[in-house]
């Protein structure tokens, strides 16, 4: 046989391997073969948090995994409470008006991406939100509100809410300019939380995982099966797990700020926990809930509550400029529930029930 | 070349277009597996648009394989098939009959379409909740 021409065979078959072991890899991966998962529900940040991890490991280091899954978010939790009176915020609040505090990396990496939020929604996100809440006694069940701050109580508060108040010094002072300002990272923290733990997840190997802090979820690659995630939009109107609708997404978070949630009864009159730090009031007018879809979790948590704040208009002209999707429901013009949604979800958003899309 | 060498080429050679053979069968997918969730499926017959009959899938799938369902839509015949799951156009009066040579569907989203006489057949996964995580 003449070089070349074995040469050419020789090349051939060499091909022909490489397709072969290709495929048996392509097949290996989809099967699901090998893969063992493990998960884990518990209490943490106030919150039922729960972790679904998929992974080539064996169960026992996935088991270890999810211990560290855990204690990273607890660790957390110390930092970024506003109850623990040792967490950095705690500090942080009661330095106000008098010093820079020293915090953790984490502390800082989580207010900058609330001051960005901030910033990018002209305040109708605000981390310094904390003396509206204060005065609506939100959280505190014993000794609620008989009747509504008084409009010179709600125009004092005003004058201590304001992200640009808060100054930050890299890598880790926060100072917040005025005393009796307060620093309230409720909305940003358990976006933030959830994307350093999907961070976490990847870090150890993890290609498939579904992240459920407190109803913020994040996802890490896609289904074990090779789908991608189906993650489901409360209903308003419904018991707790049950969707309005449902989003595919990969990689990604999904994040909802919701009137139907939490709020305070004041005198038979429910208001929404989440307020419109300009004005120091709870938001008011048809929109049910807000939902973020964004690779950024904490961004995502936070711009949930500025959408909230902003209506639908507004939200998905920032949406668009900020590359994220959302997912609005309001109530409709005839009482009915109704869902609209950012031009990008066309075609990933799967209707549950009978509710209208718009 | 050696007689060795021979063998093992051509054992390759085997080896190589049964992976390629086998990877096809797999990429097909088979109506066997249905959805993977184990999700039921609603089977829509529109025309014009309109949503004139819808079928549980499990509900024809219990019935003998091999059932079929008869449409008098658009000023003709069409008749649908359904066997382990998955839903076939086996006959139409229809000119061209280009729904005849469309593939049979078995997952959420996917169509049947003849024209001539402005029918779509669809099946729908039921929403009842089949997702991963609820966000709150």
């Amino acid at each position: 046989m003449p070089v070349d021409r074995k040469h050419a065979v020789r090349a051939a078959f060499l091909v022909m391997f490489f397709v072969c072991a290709a495929i048996a890899v392509w097949f290996f991966r989809s099967s699901g073969v090998g893969m063992n998962s493990g998960s884990r529900d518990g209490l943490s940040m106030d919150t039922l948090v729960s972790v679904l991890v998929h992974s080539r490991q064996t169960p026992n280091e996935i088991n270890l995994m999810l211990d560290g899954a855990f204690e990273l978010i607890d660790g957390f939790d110390k930092k970024l409470s506003m109850h623990d009176p040792s967490s950095d915020v705690s500090r942080v609040n009661a330095s106000a008006g008098l010093a820079a505090v020293k915090v953790a990396p984490e502390t800082f990496e989580a207010l900058s991406s609330a001051l960005r939020i901030a910033e990018v929604s002209g305040g109708a996100f605000d981390p310094s939100v904390g003396p509206i809440s204060t005065l609506w006694r939100v959280g505190d069940r014993e000794n609620p509100l008989t009747e509504i701050p008084k409009a010179d109580e709600i125009e004092a508060t005003l004058s201590l809410v304001g992200y640009n108040m808060v100054s930050t010094e890299a890598p880790d002072k926060i100072f917040l300019e005025n005393s009796g300002m307060k620093l309230d990272l409720g909305g940003v923290a358990k976006g933030y939380v959830s994307g350093e733990v999907g961070d976490f997840l990847r870090a150890n190997g993890v290609e498939s995982a579904i992240l459920d802090l407190g109803g913020n979820v994040l996802v890490v690659g896609g289904r074990p099966d090779g789908e991608a995630w189906r993650i489901g939009v409360q209903h308003p109107l419904k018991p707790r797990g049950e969707p309005i609708c449902s989003v595919a997404i990969r990689d990604s978070s999904v994040i909802t700020a919701g009137v139907y949630e939490r709020f305070v009864e004041i005198g038979g009159k429910r208001y929404a926990h989440i307020f419109d730090p300009r004005a120091g009031r709870p938001v008011e007018g048809n929109l049910l809930s807000a939902t973020v879809i964004s690779d950024d979790p904490a961004v995502g948590d936070a711009l949930s509550t500025a959408f909230m704040v902003m209506g639908i208009g507004s939200s998905k002209e920032l949406a668009a400029r900020l590359g994220v999707e959302a997912i609005f429901v309001y109530s409709g013009e005839d009482g009915g529930v109704e869902v609209t949604t950012t031009d990008g979800l066309e075609g990933r958003v799967v209707m549950i029930g009978n509710e209208t899309r718009r | 070349m050696k007689l060795g060498d021979k063998i093992l080429y051509a054992g390759l050679s085997i080896i190589f277009l049964i992976s390629c053979a086998a990877s096809i069968f797999f990429l097909r997918g088979s109506p066997n597996d249905g959805d993977k969730n184990g999700a039921n499926f609603t089977l829509e017959i529109v025309s014009r648009g309109e949503i004139i009959k819808s079928f549980d899938m499990p509900d024809l799938s219990e019935t003998e394989s091999g059932s079929t369902i008869e449409l008098r839509e658009g000023g003709g015949f069409n008749i649908l098939s359904i066997e382990d799951g998955a839903v076939r156009m086996v006959s139409s009066d229809c000119p061209g009959g280009d729904c005849l040579r469309m593939p049979p569907i078995w997952s959420d989203g996917r169509v049947i379409v003849c024209l001539p006489h402005k029918l779509v057949i669809r099946l729908r996964r039921d929403g009842n909740g089949e997702v991963d995580a609820v966000s709150y």
